[in-house]
C-alpha cells in the first residue's frame, strides 16, 4: 500500500498541469501513468491552442468575450457559458505562463507568439508551434513536473477506484514492469486519462485512448455527461485515420471533391474550409455519400500544393512527414486523401468548473471530463486549452479539498478489499481462459458497430440496430477469457480489462445518441434535422447500471449569449 | 492476400534464464498496408497473447515503439512492411539495453539521465507580463532539438553509452542543448556542470551512430559539439551563453 | 545509472580543448617541418648546416612545441580510448598519473637530445 495526499491518474497535459499546480501548493502528489508522461496522447495534438492574445495583425481587437462567443456558438449552445467564460479568460495568462515555462511557440517578427486562423473562430487566435503544438506543450509540461520533482509512477495501469462510504480514497493499479496489483491510498484523486476515441474503429486517437478512465468513474457511480457528442475530424488520413491538422486549412489548404471543386462553398460560403469541424465533416460525408468522392470513392482531397514548398516546410512539416510515411503522399507534390475520422469525446465525467464531481474527493480534467465547455461540438484549439486551464483548476481545487479535510482515516482494510476484488476479477478472466469469448473479436465488433451506427450522420433505425448489437456485445464481454496470465507487461490482461470499460462507455454513447431526438453540433440526425431548444437544450447524464445506462439530464448554464441559428 | 513473416525476439523474466533469448516466427496476413506495429498487434491478439511491446500514438510522435527492425533503428508504427526487403522481418528490442520483456527495454537509466540534465527552462529574472519576446531567428534555432521524442534509438546506438554506463547519452545532451540555445533560458551555472564533464559532452567521440539511428533525423552529435564549445566560451572567455 | 558516481566538474574541458589546440599545432608544425626538410635548400646537406639550423630560435620553438603537442595529443588520445574501457576511480587516477610520467619522460628525453644546440 502506497499513500500520497493526491493521486493523479494520467500523465497527459491535464494530469501534469494538475500535479504541478498541487505540488506548488505544497501537496504530496504523485502521477500514475500507463506510459511515460511524455508519450501521452496530448502530444499528438497539432494545430494549436486558442487564446485571445491579439498578437495577429488581424486580431488586434480580439477579446476573451469574442473567444467565448465563438466557443459557445461552435458548441451549438450546449456549452455551459460560465465555464466557457472562465476558460477563455484564463486562456491568456495560462498561455503566457506556458511560454515562460519554455514552450517553444512559433513567433511573429516582433517576437510575440504566432497565431493562425482556425475553424469556427472569428479571429486568428490559435497560438501554435509549427504543427506540433501538442508535442511542444506536453514536453514543456513534463519538464515542469520534473522541475517540481513530482513523483511519477510510470507504466502503472490503474484498474479501479477505491470508494468507501461515498468518498474516493485512492486507486488500485497494475505494476506493468514488476507485475502485481498495488493499492494507492489518497485523500483525493484526479482522473486525467483522455478520451474514448478507440471505441471507434476509425479514430485519430492513440491506441491508449480507450476511455477506460471514464469507465472507472462511471463504474464508481459518477455519471457521464453528453457522451453522444462525438467529434469527427474532417481530415484524417485515408488508410490510418491519422490526424491532418486543421492548421493545414488554417494556412490556406483546400478541400476538393472528385470534380475538383472546393465544395465547402456550398455549405459554408463565408468560412469555407474553416467552418467548424462538425459542419465540415458533414459536408465531406455528404459529398462522399452523393458520389462526389475522388473517383466516386469514399474520400476527398486536402490540397496544399498551392501553398508552396516553403510554407509547407515552415508551417506544416509534421503533416508532410506523416503524409509521406503513412500515406505515401508528399503534400508538396500531391493532394492528400482524407476522410472524416473520430477525433474527440466532447462528453465525459460530469464535473463542475473545478473538476469536482458528485463523488467526494474525486476530480477529473481534460478530455475524460465534461465541464462542459465544448457542448455539442468542440472548436479546434480549445482542447489543448481545456487541458491546461481545467487541469490547473482541478489541481488547485483538489489541493484545497485536501487542506480542508481532516487527517486520513485508516484505509488498510479498504485497500486490501479492493485489491482482492481486482485480483478476483482478473482471476475470473483467467479461469475462463481460451474457453471464454475472444476479447479481440468483441473489441473489433464494438469499434465497427460504433463507426457504422453512430457516425457522422445518424437516424433511429440505424441506431436501434447499433444499440442492439452493443447490448449483445455487453453480454459477451461478461464472458471474455484471458489467454495470458504472466505478471510482466501483460498486454493481454490490460487490453482485456479495459475492454469492459470501453463497451460500457460505448453503450453510453449509443444510448445517449438514440435518446436525443434532435440535431445539435456533432450529433446530426437525418430523422430530426433541426435543433430543438425547447426539449433538448440540456445535458444528457448517463448513470451506470449493469444492464445498460440509465439516462437523466441536467440544465445548460446560459448567460452571455442567447441561442441563435448557426451560420458560417 | 499478401503475408508478412515476422521473426520476433522473445524473453520473459518470469520463465526464462538471463540471456536465454529466443526467436519466434509468426505469419501475418494483410490487405494492402501493414506496419510492423500492426503486425505485432495481430500476433498479440490472435497468435500469441504473451507477446509484450510498447505502444501508444501509432503516428510516430510519442516514441514508445522504438525497436531494432531488420538491423536498423526504427519506430515500429512508422515502418511499413512494404518498405522492408527480405523474406522475414526480424524484430528485436533496442540493443545494448537491459530488457523488461520481449521487445520492451528498461528505460530507467535513460530517463534518469534526462532528468539529471535539468531539462527545463531556467529564468533568473521576474517573469514579464506577457510572453518572453523571442525573434523568429532565435526560435528557429530550436526547430531540430524540440522534435526529439525521447524514443531511445540514439542512446541504444551509442558506443560511448555501451562503454560507460554513466555517460549521459545523446538524448540528454541534446536536451541540454535545446535549453542552452534557447534565447529565453537564463541558466548560467546550473546546467553547465552537468554536461561540462567527462560523463557528459566530452565522452562523445563523434561516432555519429546517433545521427544514423534517429527516426526523426536529428543530429545529437552536432549539438554535443556545440555544448563543448559553449563550455569553453563560458568558462574561459566569460561569455554568458 | 549510478547517480552518486557522477561528480560534477570532474574535468574534461581542458583535455578536450588541448586536444584541439595540439591538433592545430601539429598541423602547422608538421607543415613547417616538411617545408624545412624537403623544400628549403640548405645547400649541401651536411652536419654543420643542419646543426646551424637547429640553433635558430625559430626552429627551437617549432621543434619543442611539436614534441610537446605530439606527446600530449597521442597520450591524451590513448587516454580517451582507455577511459572507454572502464577506467574510473583509483584506476583512472593511476592512468592519468602514468601517462603524465610517460609524457614528461619523453619530453625531458627530447629536450636532453637537443640540449647541446640549445646551449650552443
Amino acid at each position: 500500500m502506497i499513500h500520497h495526499e493526491l493521486i493523479v491518474v494520467g500523465g497527459g497535459l491535464a494530469g501534469l498541469r494538475a500535479a504541478v499546480e498541487a505540488r506548488n501548493a505544497g501537496i504530496d502528489v504523485a502521477i500514475l501513468s500507463q506510459v511515460w508522461p511524455g508519450r501521452s496522447h496530448s502530444g499528438a495534438a497539432q494545430g494549436g491552442v486558442n487564446a485571445a492574445l491579439a498578437n495577429h495583425p488581424e486580431s488586434a481587437d480580439d477579446t476573451w468575450e469574442k473567444h467565448a462567443f465563438d466557443t459557445v456558438k461552435g458548441s451549438d449552445y450546449l456549452a455551459d457559458q460560465d465555464a466557457v467564460a472562465q476558460m477563455t479568460k484564463d486562456a491568456i495568462p495560462v498561455i503566457y505562463q506556458l511560454d515562460q515555462w519554455g514552450c517553444p511557440f512559433s513567433r511573429f517578427d516582433n517576437g510575440t507568439i504566432a497565431q493562425r486562423p482556425f475553424g469556427g473562430a472569428g479571429y486568428p487566435r490559435t497560438c501554435y508551434g509549427a504543427d506540433k503544438t501538442g508535442h511542444y506543450m506536453l514536453h514543456t509540461m513534463v519538464e515542469r513536473a520534473v522541475k517540481a520533482e513530482v513523483p511519477m509512477y510510470v507504466e502503472w495501469f490503474v484498474t479501479r477506484l477505491m470508494v468507501d462510504e461515498g468518498v474516493c480514497r485512492g486507486v488500485v493499479a497494475y505494476d506493468m514492469i514488476k507485475g502485481g496489483f498495488e493499492a494507492f491510498t489518497a485523500d483525493a484523486v484526479i482522473m486525467a486519462t483522455g478520451g474514448a476515441g478507440r471505441t471507434y474503429s476509425n479514430s485519430t486517437n492513440a491506441i491508449i485512448s480507450t476511455g477506460y478512465g471514464m469507465a472507472m468513474a462511471y463504474h464508481a457511480g459518477v455519471p457521464l455527461k453528453d457522451l453522444e457528442f462525438v467529434q469527427f475530424h474532417p481530415t484524417g488520413l485515408l488508410t490510418t485515420n491519422i490526424l491532418m491538422t486543421e492548421g493545414a486549412r488554417g494556412e490556406g489548404g483546400y478541400l476538393l471533391n472528385g470534380e475538383g471543386e472546393r465544395f465547402m462553398q456550398r455549405y459554408a460560403p463565408k468560412a469555407m474550409e474553416l467552418a467548424p469541424r462538425d459542419i465540415t465533416s458533414r459536408s465531406i460525408q455528404t459529398e462522399i455519400n452523393e458520389g462526389r468522392g475522388i473517383d466516386g470513392k469514399g474520400f476527398v482531397y486536402l490540397d496544399l500544393r498551392h501553398l508552396g514548398a516553403e510554407k509547407i516546410l515552415e508551417k506544416l512539416p509534421g503533416i508532410r512527414d506523416l503524409a509521406i510515411h503513412f500515406e505515401g503522399v508528399d503534400p508538396i507534390e500531391e493532394p492528400i486523401p482524407i476522410v472524416p475520422s473520430q477525433h474527440y469525446s466532447m462528453g465525459g465525467i460530469d464535473t463542475d468548473m473545478d473538476g469536482a464531481t458528485d463523488l467526494a474527493g474525486f476530480y477529473a480534467a481534460g478530455e475524460c471530463a465534461c465541464v462542459s465547455v465544448h457542448g455539442g461540438n468542440r472548436l479546434g484549439g480549445n482542447s489543448l486549452l481545456e487541458t491546461v486551464v481545467f487541469g490547473r483548476r482541478a489541481g488547485a481545487a483538489a489541493a484545497q479539498h485536501i487542506r480542508n479535510s481532516g487527517p486520513s482515516p485508516d484505509m488498510t482494510v479498504l485497500a486490501g478489499r479492493t485489491v482482492a476484488a481486482v485480483e478476483a476479477q482478473v482471476g475470473g478472466l483467467a479461469a475462463r481462459g481460451a474457453a471464454g469469448e475472444d476479447p479481440y473479436a468483441v473489441r473489433a465488433e464494438m469499434t465497427t458497430t460504433m463507426k457504422d451506427h453512430f457516425g457522422v450522420f445518424r437516424d433511429a433505425a440505424t441506431m436501434h440496430a447499433g444499440l442492439d448489437k452493443m447490448l449483445a456485445l455487453k453480454e459477451r464481454v461478461g464472458n471474455v477469457g484471458l489467454r495470458h496470465t504472466g505478471g510482466v507487461l501483460n498486454l493481454d490482461m490490460i487490453r482485456t480489462v479495459e475492454l469492459e470499460g470501453m463497451v460500457d462507455v460505448a453503450l453510453g454513447i449509443a444510448a445517449g445518441a438514440l435518446a436525443r431526438t434532435e440535431s445539435r453540433g456533432s450529433h446530426s440526425r437525418t430523422d430530426y434535422p433541426d435543433r430543438d431548444d425547447t426539449h433538448w437544450l440540456k445535458h444528457t447524464l448517463a448513470h451506470y447500471h449493469p444492464e445498460g445506462p440509465r439516462l437523466g439530464s441536467k440544465p445548460v448554464t446560459l448567460g452571455m449569449f442567447e441561442p441563435q441559428e448557426r451560420k458560417y | 492476400m499478401p503475408e508478412a513473416r515476422f521473426r520476433i525476439k522473445r524473453w520473459d523474466p518470469e520463465s526464462d534464464e538471463a540471456g536465454a533469448e529466443r526467436y519466434d516466427e509468426f505469419t501475418v496476413p494483410y490487405d494492402t498496408s501493414l506496419t510492423v506495429l500492426e503486425g505485432l498487434f495481430y500476433v498479440q491478439e490472435r497468435l500469441d497473447g504473451s507477446l509484450s511491446f510498447r505502444y501508444c500514438c501509432r503516428a510516430a510522435v510519442c516514441g514508445s515503439c522504438a525497436m531494432y527492425i531488420d538491423g536498423r533503428y526504427r519506430l515500429a508504427c512508422q515502418t511499413n512492411v512494404r518498405h522492408l526487403t527480405g523474406d522475414v522481418i526480424t524484430v528485436e528490442p533496442l540493443p545494448h539495453m537491459p530488457l523488461v520483456k520481449d521487445l520492451a527495454c528498461d528505460m530507467t537509466d535513460f530517463f534518469a539521465k534526462y532528468e539529471y540534465i535539468k531539462p527545463y527552462l531556467m529564468r533568473n529574472s521576474a517573469p514579464p507580463e506577457k510572453e518572453i519576446p523571442q525573434s523568429p531567428k532565435d526560435r528557429h534555432k530550436l526547430d531540430e532539438p524540440i522534435d526529439c521524442i525521447l524514443c531511445g534509438c540514439c542512446y541504444s546506438s551509442c558506443p560511448s553509452v555501451w562503454g560507460e554506463e554513466n555517460y549521459l547519452g545523446p538524448h540528454a545532451l541534446l536536451k541540454a542543448y535545446r535549453f542552452e540555445i534557447d534565447s529565453r533560458d537564463q541558466a548560467r551555472r546550473e546546467r553547465l556542470p552537468r554536461f561540462d564533464n567527462e560523463r557528459g559532452a566530452y565522452r562523445c567521440h563523434t561516432i555519429t551512430n546517433c545521427v544514423e539511428a534517429c527516426p526523426k533525423e536529428l543530429n545529437p552529435t552536432e549539438a554535443i559539439q556545440w555544448l563543448k564549445g559553449a563550455a569553453v566560451r563560458r568558462r574561459i572567455l566569460g561569455r554568458l551563453k | 545509472m549510478r547517480q552518486e558516481t557522477i561528480t560534477e566538474h570532474e574535468g574534461g574541458m581542458w583535455p578536450w580543448l588541448f586536444q584541439r589546440i595540439t591538433a592545430v599545432v601539429l598541423i602547422l608544425g608538421l607543415a613547417v617541418h616538411l617545408f624545412a626538410l624537403h623544400i628549403v635548400d640548405l645547400g649541401s646537406l651536411n652536419y654543420a648546416n643542419v646543426a646551424d639550423r637547429l640553433t635558430s630560435v625559430f626552429f627551437m620553438v617549432v621543434d619543442f612545441s611539436l614534441l610537446a603537442a605530439g606527446l600530449f595529443h597521442a597520450l591524451n588520445g590513448l587516454r580517451m580510448v582507455l577511459l572507454d574501457y572502464g577506467f574510473r576511480g583509483g584506476r583512472r587516477v593511476a592512468l592519468n598519473a602514468g601517462l603524465w610520467v610517460v609524457g614528461l619522460g619523453f619530453f625531458v628525453y627530447g629536450v636532453w637530445a637537443l640540449w647541446p644546440w640549445l646551449t650552443a
